[in-house]
């Protein structure tokens, strides 16, 4: 029976099963240096956590509804553990790292101005087509465990990546926007917004009318509770990915709308989805915000037509939407100021400057056209303005045009001399400071 | 949903489950002679606070929850407690979510009256739902085959719509 002796002493063989298991993986054992240790660290705060619970069992005495809930408790935590096998490949990437090294060095700075910098990032590959993250994955876990005390207090930070993109390097600022979603678990970015725009009566009366306007014309069998729910979930998940948008302009400047639009326009347009705007609206929002960081005339200076094409697609953001998609489109387009000033108090000092940056990614397609490694002829360039000018050689080599954009990102050549400046550069950078 | 964050979203479901029925064994143990620790306290603190949330979504249906975790709590609570009122005639929503609150209130402060187990029988129903409920939640996730469109997923409105 459910909760009975012999169903708890399976439960308990079966949990204990579960972390040997886990205990015994090779994978698990210490690995050489940081990278992965807290990933691995906050694996066995899940084991311990979980050994904590095993000896919680209620009295044999304890009513049947009382042992069924320890029962359970104990079916959700071999659940969870079957569900931490994940990790143990990501351990394994960290001892054979296979994405471009100059890539990785500029991530880990995205992830120090975006995220802090107690954090452990591990890039692991993906072997389908994929840009994902996580971080604490299990926190809610070990977190709901009273009693027992967590070792780890290091985020872990996993990102996916295509493995086909591995050596894509212009890709890649896509990877700030993914820590940018660590960025806003981390610093609750999103009820920073959503406290503004509670405290905004004109958003407060627009939501009123709308779950009138669902309640009466679109959903007339769920209760305005339910639809105000269903709403504010919603608009809790658009409102983070605009964030990581955001987030992301600011680590990387015009290098992630470029990385953006070839990754995300081949998968859709003006569609909504319940957890991600319409392209066309994310463009939109993230066109005004590089505007507003001094962007624009560097954009239309190195690409003029293909800065011309991606307004047309903002422009597009207005167009019709089904009901509620309509309402969080146009509260967040009316609300992009706040979104804006959220991620820049989030970047700060740490945000790519747009007067410092634009010479040196002049200087690094300058010389990348001369097929000299861009690492700077003075002084070490900014790995994130080696990046740019990446894009602006890209752009004078395959042509400012949709076609050339996607074109760029066949260029291996030209992805490894950029790889390769951003890693020297780096290093040069680092002894510069130590020296 | 990112493919990873099926991990977040694993650990969020489990934790609610978890969670609930830690309650119901810390609601044993304040009707029984064990003692009651600190971390009971905040247990049953918590149910209470969550239950009262809940019926302030049903007072107030455009104040709810700013944290997506209060948000998911007490739409499970109010999915499962409509269920329990449609069983109870007579019987409506917010009495049922004021008097369960009330009961996890006393048992955290030690206050329960003689015979409880009336009262406090329904709040370990209750709290045992959320738990099977979230276990099933959690399967499901576990299951789940890797989306592909994540960064523009189109999914259907929720059956809810």
């Amino acid at each position: 029976m459910d909760g009975d002796a012999l169903d708890v002493e399976f439960l308990l063989a079966a949990a204990a099963h579960e972390i040997g298991s886990l205990r015994g993986d090779r994978r698990l054992t210490p690995l050489l240096g940081s990278r992965g240790a807290a990933l691995r660290d906050h694996l066995l705060d899940l084991i311990g956590a979980v050994e904590h619970r095993m000896t919680q069992a209620p009295p044999a005495t304890a009513p049947h509804i009382v042992r069924r809930a320890f029962a359970r408790s104990l079916r959700q935590s071999i659940v969870m553990l079957q569900g931490a096998h994940a990790a143990l490949p990501w351990l394994a990437a960290t001892r054979t790292p296979t994405v471009n090294l100059g890539s990785l060095y500029i991530t880990e700075e995205c992830a120090r101005i975006l995220v802090g910098t107690n954090v452990d990032l591990v890039v692991v590959p993906d072997p389908e087509f994929m840009y994902s993250t996580t971080s604490w994955p299990w926190s809610a876990v070990v977190n709901s465990t009273s009693g027992f005390t967590p070792s780890n207090t290091r985020r872990p930070i996993v990102l996916n990546y295509p493995l086909s993109d591995a050596d894509r390097l212009l890709l890649h600022p896509i990877f700030a926007h993914e820590l940018g979603h660590a960025s806003v678990d981390e610093h609750q970015l999103v009820s920073a917004v959503e406290t503004e725009l509670a405290n905004d009566p004109a958003f407060t009366a627009a939501l009123q009318s709308k779950v009138n306007d669902m309640a009466s014309n679109h959903w007339p069998a769920l209760p305005p509770t339910q639809i105000s729910g269903i709403i504010r979930a919603r608009l809790h998940s658009w409102t983070e990915e605009l964030l990581c948008d955001h987030l992301a302009i600011e680590a990387v400047g015009p290098s992630f709308m470029w990385s953006f639009v070839l990754f995300v326009l081949p998968l859709g347009y003006g569609e909504p989805g319940e957890a991600h705007p319409p392209t066309t609206v994310r463009i939109k929002l993230a066109l005004d915000h590089l505007t507003r960081r001094g962007w624009r005339p560097y954009m239309a200076r190195v690409a003029p037509d293909i800065t011309s094409w991606i307004d047309q697609i903002a422009g597009d953001a207005a167009g019709v939407l089904e009901p509620p998609f309509d309402f969080l489109r146009d509260q967040l387009v009316s609300h992009a100021n706040v979104l804006q000033d959220v991620a820049m108090q989030r970047s700060g000092s740490g945000a790519l400057d747009a007067h410092r940056s634009e010479p040196q990614a002049d200087e690094a397609a300058d010389l990348i056209s001369r097929l000299i490694l861009p690492v700077g002829l003075n002084t070490p360039l900014d790995p994130r303005a080696i990046l740019l000018g990446g894009w602006q050689h890209a752009f004078q080599e395959h042509g400012d045009t949709p076609s050339g954009l996607v074109d760029a990102l066949d260029d291996r050549r030209l992805q490894e001399l950029v790889g390769k400046a951003i890693e020297m550069s780096t290093v040069a950078s680092a002894w510069k400071a130590g020296a | 949903m990112r493919d990873l964050q099926r991990l977040e979203e694993l650990s969020s479901a489990a934790a609610l489950g978890l969670w609930a029925d830690d309650i119901v064994l810390a609601l044993d143990r304040a009707t029984s002679d064990a003692e009651l620790t600190e971390a009971d306290v905040t247990l049953l603190t918590d149910g209470a606070v969550m239950l009262e949330a809940a019926l302030e979504r049903t007072e107030h249906p455009f104040a709810t929850p700013k944290s997506a975790h209060g948000l998911a709590a007490t739409s499970t609570a109010l999915d499962l407690v409509a269920t329990l009122a449609r069983r109870q005639p007579g019987t409506n929503e917010q009495a049922i979510l004021r008097a369960m609150a009330t009961i996890l209130r006393q048992a955290a402060t030690g206050s329960l009256g003689g015979d409880v187990s009336e009262g406090v029988r329904p709040v370990m129903e209750l709290f045992g739902m959320i738990g099977e409920h979230q276990l099933v939640a959690s399967n499901s996730v576990l299951a789940s085959r890797k989306d592909l469109g994540a960064w523009t997923a189109t999914p259907l409105m929720s059956s809810s719509s």
